[in-house]
Protein backbone atom coordinates (compact mmCIF):
# COMPACT_ATOMS: atom_id res chain seq x y z
CA UNK A 1 0.00 0.00 0.00
CA UNK A 2 1.08 3.14 -0.54
CA UNK A 3 1.41 5.79 2.04
CA UNK A 4 -0.60 8.70 0.40
CA UNK A 5 -4.10 9.18 -0.97
CA UNK A 6 -5.81 11.34 -3.80
CA UNK A 7 -7.86 14.25 -2.97
CA UNK A 8 -9.46 16.89 -5.71
CA UNK A 9 -10.22 18.83 -3.14
CA UNK A 10 -8.05 20.81 -0.89
CA UNK A 11 -10.48 21.36 2.09
CA UNK A 12 -11.39 17.51 1.90
CA UNK A 13 -7.37 17.33 1.71
CA UNK A 14 -7.09 19.37 5.03
CA UNK A 15 -10.47 17.79 6.74
CA UNK A 16 -8.79 14.53 6.48
CA UNK A 17 -5.68 15.83 7.85
CA UNK A 18 -7.14 17.16 11.34
CA UNK A 19 -9.07 13.98 10.86
CA UNK A 20 -6.22 11.99 11.25
CA UNK A 21 -4.21 14.12 13.76
CA UNK A 22 -7.08 13.38 16.12
CA UNK A 23 -6.51 10.36 15.71
CA UNK A 24 -2.98 10.65 16.11
CA UNK A 25 -1.78 10.01 12.74
CA UNK A 26 0.64 12.30 11.43
CA UNK A 27 -0.46 13.50 7.71
CA UNK A 28 0.83 16.07 5.42
CA UNK A 29 -0.75 17.84 2.12
CA UNK A 30 1.27 18.34 -0.92
CA UNK A 31 0.56 19.21 -4.11
CA UNK A 32 -0.22 16.07 -6.45
CA UNK A 33 3.40 15.60 -8.21
CA UNK A 34 1.67 13.79 -11.18
CA UNK A 35 -1.27 15.06 -11.81
CA UNK A 36 -4.33 12.66 -13.39
CA UNK A 37 -3.70 13.21 -16.96
CA UNK A 38 -7.87 13.64 -17.52
CA UNK A 39 -8.13 15.31 -14.71
CA UNK A 40 -5.42 17.55 -13.68
CA UNK A 41 -4.29 19.39 -10.51
CA UNK A 42 -5.01 17.83 -6.98
CA UNK A 43 -3.72 17.26 -3.82
CA UNK A 44 -2.02 13.92 -1.86
CA UNK A 45 -2.15 13.43 1.75
CA UNK A 46 1.14 11.92 2.71
CA UNK A 47 0.54 9.20 5.57
CA UNK A 48 3.77 7.18 6.19
CA UNK A 49 2.83 5.79 9.37
CA UNK A 50 -0.47 3.89 10.23
CA UNK A 51 -1.39 4.06 6.38
CA UNK A 52 -3.68 1.22 6.79
CA UNK A 53 -5.40 2.65 9.56
CA UNK A 54 -5.78 5.96 8.05
CA UNK A 55 -7.57 4.27 5.38
CA UNK A 56 -10.06 2.74 7.53
CA UNK A 57 -10.49 6.33 9.25
CA UNK A 58 -11.32 8.10 6.37
CA UNK A 59 -13.55 5.58 4.81
CA UNK A 60 -15.10 5.43 7.82
CA UNK A 61 -16.02 9.57 8.06
CA UNK A 62 -16.33 9.37 3.87
CA UNK A 63 -13.52 10.95 3.20
CA UNK A 64 -12.18 8.49 0.66
CA UNK A 65 -15.54 8.35 -1.52
CA UNK A 66 -16.61 11.34 -3.60
CA UNK A 67 -13.85 13.52 -3.16
CA UNK A 68 -10.89 11.31 -3.13
CA UNK A 69 -9.28 9.06 -5.28
CA UNK A 70 -7.34 5.99 -3.69
CA UNK A 71 -3.96 5.27 -3.90
CA UNK B 1 1.18 39.13 4.89
CA UNK B 2 4.82 37.94 4.82
CA UNK B 3 4.35 35.05 7.01
CA UNK B 4 1.97 33.90 4.05
CA UNK B 5 0.88 35.81 1.94
CA UNK B 6 0.32 33.25 -1.06
CA UNK B 7 -2.47 32.13 -2.97
CA UNK B 8 -4.08 29.48 -0.82
CA UNK B 9 -4.72 26.18 -2.95
CA UNK B 10 -2.35 27.16 -6.27
CA UNK B 11 0.88 26.63 -5.59
CA UNK B 12 2.65 24.04 -3.45
CA UNK B 13 5.31 25.91 -1.44
CA UNK B 14 5.19 26.31 2.05
CA UNK B 15 3.70 30.06 2.05
CA UNK B 16 0.40 28.37 -0.27
CA UNK B 17 0.64 25.84 2.22
CA UNK B 18 0.21 28.17 5.04
CA UNK B 19 -2.21 29.85 3.57
CA UNK B 20 -4.30 26.82 2.80
CA UNK B 21 -4.25 26.12 6.41
CA UNK B 22 -5.75 29.55 7.15
CA UNK B 23 -8.37 29.43 5.39
CA UNK B 24 -8.83 25.63 6.39
CA UNK B 25 -8.82 26.60 9.99
CA UNK B 26 -11.62 29.86 9.44
CA UNK B 27 -13.91 28.09 7.17
CA UNK B 28 -13.84 24.62 10.39
CA UNK B 29 -14.38 27.94 12.81
CA UNK B 30 -17.22 28.98 11.04
CA UNK B 31 -18.43 25.56 10.28
CA UNK B 32 -18.33 24.67 14.08
CA UNK B 33 -20.08 28.43 14.95
CA UNK B 34 -23.31 27.96 13.38
CA UNK B 35 -23.83 24.34 13.28
CA UNK B 36 -22.32 23.70 9.59
CA UNK B 37 -20.52 21.54 7.59
CA UNK B 38 -17.31 22.00 6.07
CA UNK B 39 -17.48 21.46 2.68
CA UNK B 40 -21.07 23.56 3.31
CA UNK B 41 -19.30 26.66 4.10
CA UNK B 42 -18.63 29.45 1.21
CA UNK B 43 -16.40 32.07 1.75
CA UNK B 44 -18.14 35.11 -0.13
CA UNK B 45 -17.10 38.71 -0.64
CA UNK B 46 -19.88 40.22 1.76
CA UNK B 47 -23.35 39.25 2.89
CA UNK B 48 -24.67 40.40 -0.26
CA UNK B 49 -22.55 38.02 -2.24
CA UNK B 50 -23.72 35.26 -0.07
CA UNK B 51 -27.39 36.34 -0.50
CA UNK B 52 -27.45 36.51 -4.14
CA UNK B 53 -25.79 32.91 -4.08
CA UNK B 54 -28.77 31.77 -2.25
CA UNK B 55 -31.21 32.99 -3.96
CA UNK B 56 -29.74 33.04 -7.67
CA UNK B 57 -28.02 29.65 -7.36
CA UNK B 58 -31.46 27.94 -5.73
CA UNK B 59 -34.36 29.96 -7.56
CA UNK B 60 -35.77 28.50 -10.97
CA UNK B 61 -38.18 29.60 -13.01
CA UNK B 62 -41.88 29.43 -11.85
CA UNK B 63 -40.66 29.28 -8.37
CA UNK B 64 -42.63 31.10 -5.96
CA UNK B 65 -40.77 33.08 -2.47
CA UNK B 66 -41.81 34.68 0.21
CA UNK B 67 -40.00 37.66 2.06
CA UNK B 68 -40.21 39.74 4.46
CA UNK B 69 -41.46 43.61 5.12
CA UNK B 70 -38.06 43.99 6.90
CA UNK B 71 -35.61 42.75 4.07
CA UNK B 72 -32.89 44.87 2.97
CA UNK B 73 -32.38 45.53 -0.94
CA UNK B 74 -29.57 43.33 -1.01
CA UNK B 75 -32.67 40.60 -1.07
CA UNK B 76 -35.27 42.64 -2.61
CA UNK B 77 -32.94 43.75 -5.59
CA UNK B 78 -32.09 39.83 -6.46
CA UNK B 79 -35.51 39.16 -6.87
CA UNK B 80 -36.73 42.22 -8.80
CA UNK B 81 -34.32 40.51 -11.16
CA UNK B 82 -35.34 37.21 -11.09
CA UNK B 83 -38.98 38.61 -11.27
CA UNK B 84 -38.34 40.56 -14.61
CA UNK B 85 -36.21 37.95 -15.83
CA UNK B 86 -36.32 34.80 -14.61
CA UNK B 87 -39.93 34.78 -14.27
CA UNK B 88 -39.80 34.24 -10.63
CA UNK B 89 -42.46 35.79 -8.14
CA UNK B 90 -42.34 36.93 -4.83
CA UNK B 91 -44.61 38.07 -1.55
CA UNK B 92 -44.03 40.10 1.10
CA UNK B 93 -44.91 39.39 4.36
CA UNK B 94 -45.86 42.26 6.56
CA UNK B 95 -44.33 41.80 9.64
CA UNK B 96 -46.24 42.82 12.74
CA UNK B 97 -43.71 43.11 15.66
CA UNK B 98 -45.82 42.99 18.24
CA UNK B 99 -48.18 39.87 17.31
CA UNK B 100 -46.28 36.46 16.33
CA UNK B 101 -49.15 34.61 15.82
CA UNK B 102 -51.02 37.19 13.17
CA UNK B 103 -47.47 37.30 11.92
CA UNK B 104 -47.88 33.31 11.00
CA UNK B 105 -51.48 33.49 9.84
CA UNK B 106 -50.23 35.98 7.44
CA UNK B 107 -47.42 33.77 6.19
CA UNK B 108 -49.80 30.84 5.72
CA UNK B 109 -51.98 32.82 3.85
CA UNK B 110 -48.94 33.55 1.16
CA UNK B 111 -48.22 29.75 0.41
CA UNK B 112 -48.73 28.49 -2.84
CA UNK B 113 -48.27 25.41 -4.68
CA UNK B 114 -45.74 26.70 -6.45
CA UNK B 115 -43.69 28.31 -3.09
CA UNK B 116 -40.12 27.26 -2.84
CA UNK B 117 -38.20 29.78 -0.08
CA UNK B 118 -39.33 31.31 2.68
CA UNK B 119 -36.60 34.17 3.20
CA UNK B 120 -36.31 36.76 6.13
CA UNK B 121 -33.76 38.75 7.65
CA UNK B 122 -32.98 37.48 11.38
CA UNK B 123 -32.80 41.34 12.56
CA UNK B 124 -34.18 44.33 10.97
CA UNK B 125 -31.26 46.89 10.21
CA UNK B 126 -33.69 49.56 10.57
CA UNK B 127 -35.62 48.95 13.75
CA UNK B 128 -33.86 46.11 15.07
CA UNK B 129 -36.62 43.83 15.15
CA UNK B 130 -35.79 40.40 16.00
CA UNK B 131 -37.90 37.79 13.49
CA UNK B 132 -38.96 34.29 15.29
CA UNK B 133 -36.94 32.47 13.38
CA UNK B 134 -37.87 29.08 14.63
CA UNK B 135 -41.66 29.73 13.98
CA UNK B 136 -40.45 30.55 10.46
CA UNK B 137 -38.48 27.61 10.49
CA UNK B 138 -41.01 25.34 11.71
CA UNK B 139 -43.40 26.79 8.79
CA UNK B 140 -40.98 26.15 6.10
CA UNK B 141 -40.71 22.41 7.12
CA UNK B 142 -43.91 21.70 7.27
CA UNK B 143 -44.65 23.03 4.00
CA UNK B 144 -41.76 21.39 2.49
CA UNK B 145 -39.72 25.01 1.86
CA UNK B 146 -36.19 25.73 1.52
CA UNK B 147 -35.80 28.47 4.61
CA UNK B 148 -33.15 30.96 4.35
CA UNK B 149 -31.73 33.60 6.88
CA UNK B 150 -30.12 36.96 6.13
CA UNK B 151 -28.06 37.04 9.10
CA UNK B 152 -26.62 40.96 8.35
CA UNK B 153 -27.01 42.12 12.18
CA UNK B 154 -27.01 39.23 13.76
CA UNK B 155 -23.93 36.97 13.35
CA UNK B 156 -22.27 37.21 16.19
CA UNK B 157 -24.94 38.60 18.09
CA UNK B 158 -27.48 36.66 18.65
CA UNK B 159 -27.31 32.71 18.37
CA UNK B 160 -27.41 30.59 15.37
CA UNK B 161 -27.51 27.05 14.44
CA UNK B 162 -27.85 25.99 11.02
CA UNK B 163 -29.45 22.59 12.41
CA UNK B 164 -31.33 23.17 15.11
CA UNK B 165 -32.84 26.05 13.90
CA UNK B 166 -34.07 24.51 11.13
CA UNK B 167 -32.32 27.13 8.37
CA UNK B 168 -30.95 26.08 5.00
CA UNK B 169 -29.72 29.30 3.90
CA UNK B 170 -27.58 31.20 6.37
CA UNK B 171 -26.12 34.06 4.98
CA UNK B 172 -23.66 36.85 6.79
CA UNK B 173 -21.33 39.40 6.53
CA UNK B 174 -17.83 39.15 8.30
CA UNK B 175 -17.46 42.34 9.05
CA UNK B 176 -20.36 43.02 11.35
CA UNK B 177 -21.12 40.89 14.80
CA UNK B 178 -18.05 38.73 13.09
CA UNK B 179 -15.77 41.22 13.84
CA UNK B 180 -14.05 40.15 10.25
CA UNK B 181 -12.49 42.84 8.06
CA UNK B 182 -14.89 44.36 5.25
CA UNK B 183 -15.04 42.74 2.42
CA UNK B 184 -15.91 38.59 3.36
CA UNK B 185 -19.19 37.19 3.65
CA UNK B 186 -20.12 33.79 4.27
CA UNK B 187 -23.07 31.43 2.93
CA UNK B 188 -23.33 28.15 4.67
CA UNK B 189 -26.08 25.99 3.43
CA UNK B 190 -27.81 22.76 4.41
CA UNK B 191 -27.51 18.86 3.02
CA UNK B 192 -31.49 19.97 1.65
CA UNK B 193 -29.99 22.19 -1.04
CA UNK B 194 -27.06 22.49 -3.68
CA UNK B 195 -27.38 25.63 -5.13
CA UNK B 196 -25.57 26.63 -8.45
CA UNK B 197 -22.38 28.36 -9.05
CA UNK B 198 -22.83 32.59 -9.31
CA UNK B 199 -19.18 32.52 -10.99
CA UNK B 200 -17.19 29.62 -12.63
CA UNK B 201 -12.98 29.51 -13.22
CA UNK B 202 -10.15 28.33 -11.56
CA UNK B 203 -10.60 26.47 -8.42
CA UNK B 204 -7.06 25.14 -7.89
CA UNK B 205 -7.84 21.61 -8.93
CA UNK B 206 -9.27 19.05 -11.84
CA UNK B 207 -7.49 21.78 -13.48
CA UNK B 208 -7.79 20.05 -16.89
CA UNK B 209 -11.85 19.96 -16.49
CA UNK B 210 -13.60 21.77 -19.00
CA UNK B 211 -16.58 22.29 -16.89
CA UNK B 212 -16.62 23.76 -13.17
CA UNK B 213 -15.57 20.88 -10.55
CA UNK B 214 -18.76 19.99 -8.27
CA UNK B 215 -16.59 19.81 -5.48
CA UNK B 216 -17.48 21.67 -2.34
CA UNK B 217 -16.82 24.46 -1.34
CA UNK B 218 -14.20 24.99 -4.01
CA UNK B 219 -17.31 25.26 -6.84
CA UNK B 220 -18.06 28.24 -5.29
CA UNK B 221 -15.12 29.87 -4.59
CA UNK B 222 -13.41 30.47 -8.43
CA UNK B 223 -10.51 32.79 -8.40
CA UNK B 224 -8.50 34.03 -5.95
CA UNK B 225 -9.39 34.32 -1.86
CA UNK B 226 -9.62 37.42 0.24
CA UNK B 227 -6.48 35.31 2.26
CA UNK B 228 -6.38 38.68 4.87
CA UNK B 229 -9.79 38.88 5.10
CA UNK B 230 -10.57 35.36 5.82
CA UNK B 231 -7.41 35.18 7.80
CA UNK B 232 -9.12 38.99 9.84
CA UNK B 233 -12.59 36.91 10.29
CA UNK B 234 -11.32 34.00 11.92
CA UNK B 235 -9.40 36.27 14.82
CA UNK B 236 -13.23 38.02 14.91
CA UNK B 237 -14.44 34.42 15.76
CA UNK B 238 -11.48 34.31 18.22
CA UNK B 239 -12.41 37.26 20.16
CA UNK B 240 -15.83 36.81 20.05
CA UNK B 241 -15.01 33.71 21.82
CA UNK B 242 -12.67 35.12 24.26
CA UNK B 243 -15.33 38.15 24.80
CA UNK B 244 -17.59 35.47 26.20
CA UNK B 245 -19.47 34.41 23.34
CA UNK B 246 -22.74 35.87 21.52
CA UNK B 247 -24.90 35.99 24.52
CA UNK B 248 -22.54 38.35 26.59
CA UNK B 249 -22.12 40.70 23.18
CA UNK B 250 -25.81 40.55 23.11
CA UNK B 251 -26.03 41.41 27.04
CA UNK B 252 -24.03 44.40 26.49
CA UNK B 253 -25.36 45.69 23.39
CA UNK B 254 -29.02 45.39 24.44
CA UNK B 255 -28.08 47.16 27.78
CA UNK B 256 -26.83 50.08 25.74
CA UNK B 257 -29.87 50.16 23.55
CA UNK B 258 -32.16 49.53 27.05
CA UNK B 259 -30.17 52.91 28.63
CA UNK B 260 -30.84 54.72 25.21
CA UNK B 261 -34.35 54.60 24.63
CA UNK B 262 -34.76 55.62 28.57
CA UNK B 263 -32.81 58.83 27.35
CA UNK B 264 -34.26 59.15 24.33
CA UNK B 265 -37.77 58.72 25.40
CA UNK B 266 -37.43 61.50 27.57
CA UNK B 267 -36.99 63.87 24.90
CA UNK B 268 -40.06 65.22 24.22
CA UNK B 269 -39.71 65.77 20.28
CA UNK B 270 -38.19 62.83 19.36
CA UNK B 271 -39.86 60.11 17.63
CA UNK B 272 -38.91 56.20 18.82
CA UNK B 273 -39.51 53.65 16.49
CA UNK B 274 -39.27 51.19 19.67
CA UNK B 275 -42.47 49.33 19.45
CA UNK B 276 -41.34 47.75 15.67
CA UNK B 277 -38.65 46.48 17.80
CA UNK B 278 -40.95 43.29 18.92
CA UNK B 279 -39.83 41.03 22.04
CA UNK B 280 -36.52 40.14 21.06
CA UNK B 281 -33.31 41.66 22.59
CA UNK B 282 -32.85 45.04 20.67
CA UNK B 283 -29.68 45.92 19.48
CA UNK B 284 -30.29 48.78 17.56
CA UNK B 285 -32.43 51.74 18.08
CA UNK B 286 -33.98 53.89 15.05
CA UNK B 287 -35.20 57.25 15.84
CA UNK B 288 -36.09 60.89 14.24
CA UNK B 289 -36.96 64.73 15.15
CA UNK B 290 -40.33 65.84 13.54
CA UNK B 291 -38.62 69.41 12.46
CA UNK B 292 -35.26 67.90 11.13
CA UNK B 293 -33.96 65.35 8.22
CA UNK B 294 -32.45 62.31 9.86
CA UNK B 295 -29.15 63.02 7.63
CA UNK B 296 -29.05 66.53 8.90
CA UNK B 297 -29.25 65.14 12.69
CA UNK B 298 -26.71 62.21 11.85
CA UNK B 299 -24.19 65.31 10.43
CA UNK B 300 -24.68 67.13 13.47
CA UNK B 301 -24.30 64.09 15.76
CA UNK B 302 -20.56 63.51 13.59
CA UNK B 303 -19.70 67.12 14.93
CA UNK B 304 -19.85 65.58 18.51
CA UNK B 305 -18.00 62.95 17.78
CA UNK B 306 -20.89 59.90 16.88
CA UNK B 307 -21.53 58.17 13.91
CA UNK B 308 -24.87 56.73 12.98
CA UNK B 309 -26.49 56.15 9.81
CA UNK B 310 -29.33 58.09 8.19
CA UNK B 311 -31.44 57.63 5.79
CA UNK B 312 -33.03 54.63 4.43
CA UNK B 313 -30.43 52.65 5.12
CA UNK B 314 -30.45 50.42 1.68
CA UNK B 315 -34.11 49.03 3.01
CA UNK B 316 -36.58 49.99 1.11
CA UNK B 317 -39.36 47.55 2.15
CA UNK B 318 -38.99 48.52 5.78
CA UNK B 319 -39.00 52.14 5.48
CA UNK B 320 -41.93 51.69 2.87
CA UNK B 321 -44.15 49.24 4.48
CA UNK B 322 -43.67 50.57 8.38
CA UNK B 323 -43.91 54.24 8.21
CA UNK B 324 -41.19 55.94 8.60
CA UNK B 325 -40.96 59.33 7.89
CA UNK B 326 -39.59 61.57 4.90
CA UNK B 327 -35.79 61.18 5.04
CA UNK B 328 -35.96 58.27 6.97
CA UNK B 329 -34.41 57.66 10.43
CA UNK B 330 -31.20 57.92 12.49
CA UNK B 331 -30.27 54.79 13.88
CA UNK B 332 -27.81 53.96 16.35
CA UNK B 333 -25.93 50.50 16.83
CA UNK B 334 -23.66 49.79 19.62
CA UNK B 335 -20.95 47.47 19.83
CA UNK B 336 -18.68 45.92 22.64
CA UNK B 337 -16.22 48.41 22.49
CA UNK B 338 -19.29 51.09 23.20
CA UNK B 339 -19.84 52.43 26.76
CA UNK B 340 -22.34 53.63 28.75
CA UNK B 341 -21.00 56.86 29.40
CA UNK B 342 -20.81 57.22 25.53
CA UNK B 343 -24.21 56.75 25.63
CA UNK B 344 -25.35 59.46 28.12
CA UNK B 345 -23.06 61.57 25.97
CA UNK B 346 -24.86 60.81 22.92
CA UNK B 347 -28.57 61.32 24.57
CA UNK B 348 -27.13 64.70 25.89
CA UNK B 349 -25.67 65.20 22.59
CA UNK B 350 -29.45 64.68 21.39
CA UNK B 351 -30.98 66.81 23.85
CA UNK B 352 -29.81 69.78 22.87
CA UNK B 353 -30.27 68.95 19.33
CA UNK B 354 -33.58 68.52 19.73
CA UNK B 355 -33.19 72.21 21.93
CA UNK B 356 -31.31 73.65 19.04
CA UNK B 357 -29.04 74.43 21.13
CA UNK B 358 -26.31 72.72 18.45
CA UNK B 359 -27.25 73.92 15.09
Amino acid sequence: MQPFFHFDSLTNAQSAKHLLNRHGISAAIRRDPQPDRRRGCGFVLFVPNRTQQAQQILEQHGLLSANARDA
Amino acid sequence: MCCFGANPGRGGHRLAAKAGETVFETRQAVADFFGGMVARTVFCGNCTHAINLALKGTLRTGDHVIISSLEHNAVLRPLERLRAQNGIEYDVLRIDPQNEAETLLRARKLIRPETRMLFVTHVSNVFGTVLPIRMFASLAKENGLLFGVDAAQSAGVFDLDLENDGIDLLCMPGHKGLFGPMGTGVLLFSERVLPQTLMEGGTGTLSLAYAQPEILPERYESGTLNLPGIAGLGAGLRFIRQYGGTQAIRTHEAELIRVLREDLSVIRSIDLFDTLCGAGEQTLLSFSLPDKESEEIAAMLDQCGFAVRAGYHCAALAHTMHGSPKGGTVRVSPSVFNTKKQIKNFSFCMNQIALRKIL
